[in-house]
């Protein structure tokens, strides 16, 4: 099970708001569970893991799979499959996105 | 992991980079990567071409054309850590714009490694620009960076050549070298090498360094084989210093540690330290050897 970055996220408008989105595949055993790292970057510093109380943070606005919307932290997808992760990025800041996966059995089973 | 910018960006191909030249009287020719032959004394003068689509980067990045677009070069040094802006232009809303860099660099805060960075810089955003589109001022739509190591691998110390009569040292002695105590303090303005006035033999040497006579040589080898020695006696008798700890770049800990690695490359420091606490005739001749004492002369 792998999941690869297919484009760079791109800065676009959905809705009214300033969003970014990115093209993710996913492959090998599934069905696969997909959680997004969201972080404000700090240049070439490193990124901010523990932000200060009440920074706003990047948030997940949404999981595209062709299929549905999914406005939910984690995602399941199935294996072979394509999707777009949407973000709304804190105004003014660089946004770090890592997507990670598991194989939901074995998530759900721990 | 993804990094992404707060809004677009133009791809990289807006701008296509010459090379950095280097005008040397009335000769010019390309910026090596290293420059062994620098000092504190040299101005760089450096040029570089460049050609911009000013339009189409605009466009990428959901601009209007109306905005104003700089194109800047700022200059970073890692020995002293400073910066500053070396040049500015204001980029027009065409394609295949060809702009010429051009300015002078005085040695006098630079050293060690020089960074030049070159950027499309965001001033204003005209009317119409995209929500997408960048709007704070200085925001970076672009941006190259090129390294040029300052005096090789040699280690240049800022000179002062005083009349040792007028300061604290002995005034017989031919030289002294200034280092702060603070391992966290900036080298560049915490180390300074004095010459005494009153030894003329070592002042011509020091002056005719970058052409020296036979006689230059000799004296020039044990200056810098003192100068280690005394940073190297620095790094074993202080407590404070530890190799391991992550000096900033251009620090005087950072300084020491990386005088110790290429002087002792195969030796850890609680071996020196003990080496010059028992044995410190071995410890001196040691230094001699790795320092290369009179070896070139």
């Amino acid at each position: 099970m792998s999941v690869a970055e297919l484009t760079e996220p791109t800065v676009d408008e959905r809705d009214g708001r300033v969003v970014l989105a990115q093209r993710f595949a996913v492959s090998g055993p599934g069905p696969v569970l997909l959680r997004a790292r969201l972080s404000v970057g700090l240049g070439e510093r490193g990124r901010e893991d523990d932000a200060p109380v009440g920074a706003a943070r990047p948030e997940i606005l949404y999981w595209d799979n062709g299929v549905g919307l999914r406005r939910t932290e984690d995602c399941v997808v199935d294996s072979p499959s394509e999707i777009e992760l949407v973000v709304l990025p804190v105004p003014d800041t660089i946004t770090d996105i890592v997507v990670s996966g598991a194989r939901a059995e074995e998530v759900a089973a721990s | 992991m993804s990094r992404a910018y707060p809004y677009r960006r133009p791809p990289a191909d807006v701008v296509a980079t010459g090379p950095w030249l280097r005008v040397t009287g009335d000769s010019l020719e390309e910026l090596p990567l290293d420059l062994p032959d620098w000092d504190y004394e040299t101005i760089l003068h450096l040029r570089r071409p460049l050609r911009v689509d000013g339009f189409r980067a605009r466009q990428a990045c959901g601009l209007s054309p109306d905005s104003a677009v700089t194109l800047t070069v700022v200059w970073a040094a890692a020995n002293s850590s400073l910066r500053g802006q070396a040049w500015q232009g204001s980029l027009p809303a065409l394609d295949g714009a060809e702009l010429q860099i051009d300015f002078d660099l005085p040695g006098d805060e630079l050293g060690g490694r020089l960074d030049l960075e070159t950027s499309l810089i965001l001033r204003a955003a005209g009317t119409g620009s995209s929500a997408t589109a960048p709007s704070r001022p200085g925001s970076v739509l672009w941006r190259e960076v090129h390294s040029v190591m300052l005096q090789g691998d040699a280690v240049l110390f800022p000179l002062a050549i005083v009349d040792f009569e007028q300061v604290r040292y002995p005034s017989g002695a031919a030289w002294h070298l200034e280092l702060s105590e603070d391992l966290d303090s900036q080298a560049l303005g915490s180390i300074l090498l004095l010459a005494n006035k009153r030894r003329p033999v070592v002042v011509g040497a020091l002056e005719n360094a970058a052409d020296p006579s036979d006689a230059d040589r000799l004296v020039l080898s044990t200056v810098q084989s003192e100068v280690i020695r005394s940073l190297v006696e620095r790094a074993v008798v202080d407590k404070d210093f530890d190799p391991t700890h992550d000096y900033a770049t251009g620090t005087v800990g950072a300084l020491l540690a990386s005088v110790l690695r290429a002087t002792f490359p195969d030796r850890d420091l609680d071996a020196l330290r003990r080496e010059r606490q028992h044995e410190p005739i071995l410890f001196t001749t040691r230094l001699q050897n790795a320092t290369g004492l009179l070896a070139g002369a």
